[in-house]
């Protein structure tokens, strides 16, 4: 089959770990189907929960439930590498869809292999760490930046490249490696402060930064960017706006379309103390 | 010794009292910076010497100006500091909200309801209320659905 003009398209979600995350996995998929009824939405997870009869209603709306190889926090870049589909809008089990414009989302790929939301330096603050130097990105450094760039939170991908599938494995196992102290390239010896090598963000900016293998790849930023990954901790004005225009100063999508499509609800699965980045 | 008078404000609306910071170069050459509450008039009623060397430093428009920006400068982040504890309130609350709303998704009969508008509704809730009410009225649809069960 070509998929070249006709590719397949949907949305995965990885729940590990505990139950709770299961919970999360499903309002998610249901908050999909809420807005974007004919959605693909398929659930990475542990084997154990696949088998358990209690939970198997929170598989119902999925259109797949894929078991992971372990049970790590971090099994959510082997889903990615083995998303079913060959457009993919990876989204965190602890976010909630709100918006229509989630139908529109693989339009935003317009060409490129990957597309991320951008940490910026406002939002800086509402991340558990985020630079190491003082390069930064938003300050029109041109080179590589100081800081955590590209937001795993959800990440919108083409597999039918096939470096992509590459990509998020490389991702999941050097992560995992960098975890354990058996994998810390020199690029990292410049960092100094933090506990960045704990992050799988750390691992994004290499890979998107320094491996000579995926250099070839193209990749941008969200136009809209924090409408796809926008931080509970942003803050909910009382009169129902948000504030991408405080955290993302330097954009102006907000002007007119200031609503997000996606709410991370980081501090939820934050009080677990198993939150990967916030 | 050289003294310097700085940053001079009115403390109150007679203009009777100020606050200054206070930098004082001593003649070994040493450096030492204080803030200083200087009255206008001593117990006799005449201008103190301290106030008399800081208006020589500062002019009464500068002090005036200056503490009409402080006013309005702490006014501003009055305002903010408390907009921001209602937004961070606003943050707290829907993420109670949101946690809610999970637990009211594990209630049995709305886990197992196909009733995907109503099941919406909830989901899209702006709060507790809100969220009770559609949560109710499916339980109810549940209930009606049940034979035996509705009395």
């Amino acid at each position: 089959m070509n998929n070249r003009e006709n590719p397949t398209k949907g949305f995965v979600t990885v729940a590990t770990k505990r139950e709770q995350f299961l919970i999360g996995a499903d309002n998610l998929c249901q908050s999909i189907l809420d807005h974007y009824e004919d959605a693909k939405v398929t659930l990475f997870t542990e084997q154990r929960f696949i088998d358990d009869p209690n939970c198997q209603h929170f598989f119902r709306d999925f259109d797949q439930v894929i078991a992971t190889p372990r049970g790590t926090n971090r099994e959510k870049m082997w889903g990615m590498a083995n998303s079913p589909y060959d457009l993919t809008f990876y989204v965190d089990a602890d976010i909630e869809i709100v918006h229509s414009d989630i139908k529109k989302v693989f339009n935003h790929l317009d060409g490129y292999d990957m597309v991320y939301v951008n940490l910026t330096k406002e939002g800086a603050k509402h991340f558990a760490e985020w630079n190491w130097g003082p390069n930064l990105y938003d300050d029109g450094y041109k080179g590589v930046p100081d800081h955590l760039t590209h937001c795993g939170g959800v990440a919108l991908y083409d597999t039918r490249n096939p470096l992509i599938k590459e990509f998020m494995n490389d991702w999941y196992e050097l992560f995992i490696k960098q975890r354990d102290g058996t994998w810390d390239p020199i690029e990292f010896q410049s960092i100094q402060k933090g506990n960045f090598r704990q992050w799988d963000q750390l691992t994004l900016w290499w890979l998107i930064y320094h491996s000579p293998k995926y250099k070839s790849l193209k990749w941008n930023f969200f136009e809209d960017n924090y409408r796809w990954n926008y931080f509970t901790s942003f803050g909910f004005n009382i009169d129902g706006t948000h504030n991408c225009h405080k955290v993302d100063p330097n954009r102006d999508y907000w002007k007119t379309n200031p609503d997000p499509v996606v709410i991370h609800y980081s501090s939820w699965m934050d009080k677990f103390g198993d939150k990967g980045f916030l | 010794m050289k003294k310097e008078w700085k940053h001079p404000f009115w403390e109150t609306a007679a203009k009777d009292r100020l606050t200054v910071r206070l930098n004082i170069t001593h003649d070994d050459g040493s450096f030492s910076t204080s803030v200083a509450r200087v009255s206008k008039y001593d117990e006799n009623g005449k201008l103190t010497k301290d106030y008399e060397e800081i208006l020589e430093q500062n002019e009464i428009k500068a002090i005036d100006k200056f503490t009409e920006d402080r006013l309005e400068r702490h006014r501003q982040e009055r305002e903010s500091k408390i907009q921001k504890e209602k937004e961070r309130h606003e943050a707290k609350r829907l993420e109670e909200l949101f946690n809610l709303k999970l637990q009211t998704f594990e209630i049995p009969e709305i886990k197992d309801s196909t009733n995907r508008k109503l099941k919406a509704k909830i989901r899209k809730a702006k709060n507790l209320v809100e969220m009770n009410a559609y949560a109710t009225i499916l339980l109810m649809e549940n209930m009606s659905e049940q034979p035996g069960e509705s009395n």
